[in-house]
């Protein structure tokens, strides 16, 4: 008897994904990092550059950071959990650390909660963005802790989109 | 007053980050799926390429690959976690699938366990990839559960690492 094979139709991103959209493109950023456990104090410029991959699934962005001590890039993979409803979320960094945690998205606030792996220790770490509401501008606050309850600020940045380039 | 800010010296991988270049070069691989709740049984075949990325820090693949539940593309990514002397891994497929988990290596043998959301099911799975003396080639074994208790097979596979294209 012949063997019916019926292909399954392809997923389709979760609408939730979308959401993700108001980050790609490319970014700028400036502000300054509060001397604590992941480095000294000291101005912060960088940029951001970011688009969905593997079919909409998933958004990756590229950051290139200048610090007080380096110059620091790192890859961030997104996606979306339907069960948990929020965006498992990935920062790896060239110096090796890596931030492991959950986006959650309420409007234009933007928040990451997770753990923080560096130079062989964990911190607890929040990072929240509160975008303009037409997604070109947005101001960073973060803070970490070592221990989940004293939380220390450690970095703010202003956050802004490039413009596309004028058609020629 | 004027900061002074001394350069430090940009941090290298370790000698357990360096574990992960065994993984490094181009691979093929095949092997049977058996039925169960990710699909049905069949064969499947893929190829991946993985290099190291982020300074060094990381090992990033993709892969593409053909099987009962159709044709993937993914970006699988593996660090190293010095304070809990593991190798987290996050795998991102263009179907949404985002596998999280983490690989310990034995001698030539890196055991795996990640969750694998279906729907809004979270089943366990668990493996092994067992290199042969040579490197060149690796065994593939997984197993699934619902609840962590009842484990069942659920893929055999071997790798094989293409041979470097001699210089001209």
């Amino acid at each position: 008897m012949a063997r019916i094979s019926v292909k399954a139709p392809a997923p389709k991103p979760e609408p939730e994904l979308k959401k993700l959209h108001a980050l790609v493109g490319h970014w700028t950023f400036k502000g300054g990092f509060k001397a604590g456990p992941l480095g000294s104090g000291g101005k912060v410029t960088g940029d951001w550059t970011s688009q969905m991959i593997l079919g909409g699934f998933f958004l990756q962005g590229q950051l290139t950071e200048k610090g007080p001590a380096a110059e620091r890039r790192a890859l961030m993979l997104a996606g979306y959990d339907p069960v948990n409803k929020n965006f498992p979320t990935q920062f790896y960094y060239d110096d090796g650390s890596r931030f492991s945690g959950v986006l959650t998205i309420t409007r234009n606030t933007w928040t990451y909660e997770g753990k923080w792996a560096a130079a062989g220790k964990q911190y607890r770490a929040q990072i929240s963005l509160m975008y303009a509401p037409d997604f070109t501008s947005g101001t960073e606050k973060a803070e970490i802790s070592a221990d989940g309850e004293t939380w220390t600020p450690f970095v703010e940045a202003e956050w802004t989109k490039a413009k596309p380039a004028p058609k020629q | 007053m004027a900061q002074t800010t001394v350069q430090a010296p940009a941090p290298k991988p370790g000698p357990e980050v360096k574990k992960l270049h065994v993984w490094v070069g181009n691979w093929t691989y095949e092997g049977e799926y058996n039925s169960g709740p990710l699909g049905p049984a069949g064969k499947h075949t893929g190829k991946m390429t993985c290099r190291m990325i982020l300074g060094g820090f990381f090992l990033q693949g993709q892969f593409t690959e053909k099987g009962p539940m159709g044709e993937w593309q993914g970006l699988p990514i593996w660090g190293y976690d010095s304070a809990n002397k593991n190798y987290p891994h996050q795998n991102y497929v263009n179907n949404g699938i985002y596998l999280s988990g983490v690989f310990t290596v034995s001698g030539n043998t890196w055991s795996w366990a990640a969750k694998w959301p279906v729907g809004e099911k979270q089943y366990q799975i668990r493996g092994t990839y067992t290199f042969a003396a040579n490197l060149k080639s690796v065994t593939d074994a997984a197993e699934i559960s619902a609840e962590g208790q009842t484990w069942t097979p659920l893929r055999l596979g071997k790798w094989t690492k293409a041979k470097l294209t001699p210089k001209k």
